[in-house]
């Protein structure tokens, strides 16, 4: 089942997540970079990795692991499939922690250049938390 | 704020293709808006983002002039697709956002001395040879990796580190921009992710929008300046686009993250965050300039490379190496150009006649501009004119979108799309259905009309128009 609803622009792609918790909507939204990335992906777990980004603050850091997580996709020829994600906060500075599960894929689906900060306002409404993205294809 | 919405009322008309929003049009603007366009261009740029984009653009902290728009504009992110502005060097800011992620992603064109006639039964073969030459697909790279060491030098060499190990001539270097190789370079500013990102990269054409064509010249509109230039009318040329490839935006990625911590302590605030950015003077400023110029030294080095596969192809299916650079230019990239700072993000630089950064071959004429069409359509060169100087010198860099790439999936067929290119009689190299969908020139802007407009701006000359006889594309 899709995590993410995909929107119209020009020239890229933009999509809508959202998540019950903030957390929640970290987690649909790795799971719609892996989707776009390679719908296709072997059955067996590669590794399991545990992955952190330091931002200035939420919006930052669902960007920040999002584009960790897609350099690490190009360099590693793989997906990572999230299992959770920890949100913490300290001298303000926002840290997401993912546990992530690695899948080799065989070959990318649509190439991305990278996740840009555009339209990512995370917000909740109608009872659920809510962001675009703007990934640059 | 950041989107407020225009209306034509609220411009004031400079002459047809020239509009301006005044500096107080919004509180945070610093100089006033410039809009290249038609009326009718205009209009459909009102629809959407790229006008509130520019308004963002005029409120760079030391900007100077004008922000500009070129009339392909469309909606990017932070700085609109064919966003132009300059800061002032010294005191200014420098924003890896409104360079792009993509840096120094630019065009180049070969040009043979053959005429389309001399060509029977070759354009499919040539094309089919330099779609197995050239790497062309995502996240598709060589086999063969380069040490870090070896991508290094490529990072601080540019062009001349391709001529050096045999891959270049003396004239493709003389005749690229900055001659293929920004001196400041420092493979010290790059990361290790992002040199990771490029170590199978180099001699690949990517995806999207970047392409390799083979083409006719069309229509000749300068006979002089096309005879300086080596073209005449039949003859067939080859024009590659693309980038920096994944390690560019590794790098645009990295500094985006470190300006948006930064500009807290420069008490920078800027209403996109798209358009984080720090004094060009800074620690921060300079460190990106470098990897920047990192990152385009390895776009002309790609380009070099993709050029030396051309003409290997050419040699097996042509019979001769009898294919010169012309010119090759970025539409991404940031330049100091006297004491300012000019960033062109979807823009082509288009130096005027007797600019001394012009090779000597080109002072008289003006600098070669090339502005790649759809796929399917007309590409043109035109030549840099003192009277751009206003835009900075700076033209348009190929047509613009107008329709997204979901609508295009949704509303136009592979068969349809195809059957168009073979209507025309353009052979189609494409690894990827859907790319080709993406890409089809409905969804794009008249590059006829787009490159008119630069023209009766005075921003750049029509030359010649090139028309396609062979795509290939990434998938």
């Amino acid at each position: 089942m899709k995590t993410y609803r995909e929107l119209d622009h020009p020239a890229e792609l933009r999509i809508q997540v959202s998540g019950n918790t903030v957390e929640h909507l970290f987690v649909n939204a790795a799971e719609a970079l892996a989707d776009i990335l390679s719908p296709n992906r072997y059955a067996n777990i590669a590794s399991t990795e545990h992955i952190s980004v330091e931002s200035v603050d939420r919006d930052a850091a669902l960007v920040d692991l999002l584009n960790e997580l897609l350099a690490r996709s190009h360099t590693e020829r793989s997906v990572f499939v999230p299992g959770s994600v920890t949100l913490s906060s300290a001298e303000g500075k926002m840290t997401a922690e993912a546990v992530m599960r690695r899948y080799l894929i065989p070959a990318f689906d649509q190439d991305i250049k990278a996740v840009t900060h555009q339209d990512v306002h995370i917000a909740q409404k109608d009872g659920t938390w809510q962001t675009a993205i703007v990934f640059d294809i | 704020m950041a989107n407020m919405m225009m209306q034509k009322t609220d411009l004031k008309k400079i002459n047809d293709e020239t509009w301006e929003i005044s500096k107080g049009s919004r509180a945070d603007m610093r100089v006033p808006a410039r809009i290249y366009a038609s009326e009718e261009l205009l209009e459909e740029m009102l629809k959407g983002r790229s006008i509130g984009q520019l308004i963002n653009l005029s409120t760079m902290p030391g900007i100077v002039g004008h922000a500009v728009v070129m009339p392909d504009a469309h909606e990017g992110y932070g700085s609109p697709i064919g966003g132009v502005f300059a800061t002032r060097v010294s005191d200014g800011v420098i924003s890896p956002g409104a360079v792009g992620y993509d840096i120094n992603c630019g065009v180049r064109l070969l040009y043979s001395d053959r005429g389309i006639e001399e060509m029977h039964g070759m354009i499919e073969p040539l094309a089919h040879e330099i779609m197995r030459l050239v790497p062309s697909g995502m996240g598709h790279g060589h086999k063969e990796k380069m040490t870090i060491v070896e991508l290094d030098e490529v990072l601080e060499g540019g062009v001349a580190e391709r001529h050096a190990k045999g891959y270049a001539t003396g004239e493709d270097v003389e005749r690229c921009e900055a001659s293929g190789k920004l001196a400041w370079a420092d493979a010290k500013a790059v990361s290790h992710m992002a040199k990771m990102r490029g170590v199978d990269q180099l001699g690949t054409l990517g995806s999207g929008n970047h392409f390799l064509e083979i083409q006719k010249v069309d229509e000749i509109f300068d006979e002089d300046v096309a005879h300086a230039f080596g073209l005449f009318k039949g003859q067939v040329v080859v024009m590659i686009h693309t980038g920096s490839r994944g390690l560019g935006h590794q790098i645009a990625t990295d500094y985006i993250k470190i300006m948006i911590g930064a500009m807290r302590e420069y008490g920078i605030e800027i209403p996109d965050r798209e358009l984080a950015c720090a004094p060009f003077a800074s620690a921060e400023g300079q460190r990106y300039f470098a990897a920047m110029a990192c990152g385009a030294n390895f776009a002309w080095a790609n380009r070099q490379m993709i050029t030396w596969h051309v003409r290997n192809a050419w040699q097996k299916i042509v019979g001769d190496r009898n294919l010169r650079l012309l010119y090759d230019v970025a539409h991404n990239i940031a330049k100091k150009e006297g004491d300012i700072l000019v960033h062109r993000k979807g823009a082509t630089r288009a130096f005027p006649p007797r600019h001394p950064e012009l090779p000597e071959v080109y002072r008289k004429t003006g600098q070669p501009v090339l502005i790649p069409g759809s796929m399917g359509t007309a590409s043109y060169v035109l030549a840099g004119m003192e009277s751009g100087k206003d835009a900075f010198y700076s033209a348009c860099h190929g047509a613009g979108r107008t329709m997204s790439r979901h609508e295009a999936v949704r509303e136009l067929s592979i068969k349809e799309v195809r059957k168009g290119l073979e209507d025309k009689g353009i052979i189609v190299k494409a690894a990827s259905s859907r790319g080709l969908v993406e890409e089809a020139p409905q969804a794009y802007k008249d590059v006829d009309e787009v490159v008119d407009v630069v023209h009766r701006a005075g921003l750049a000359k029509k030359v010649a128009r090139l028309v396609p006889l062979a795509v290939i594309k990434g998938e």
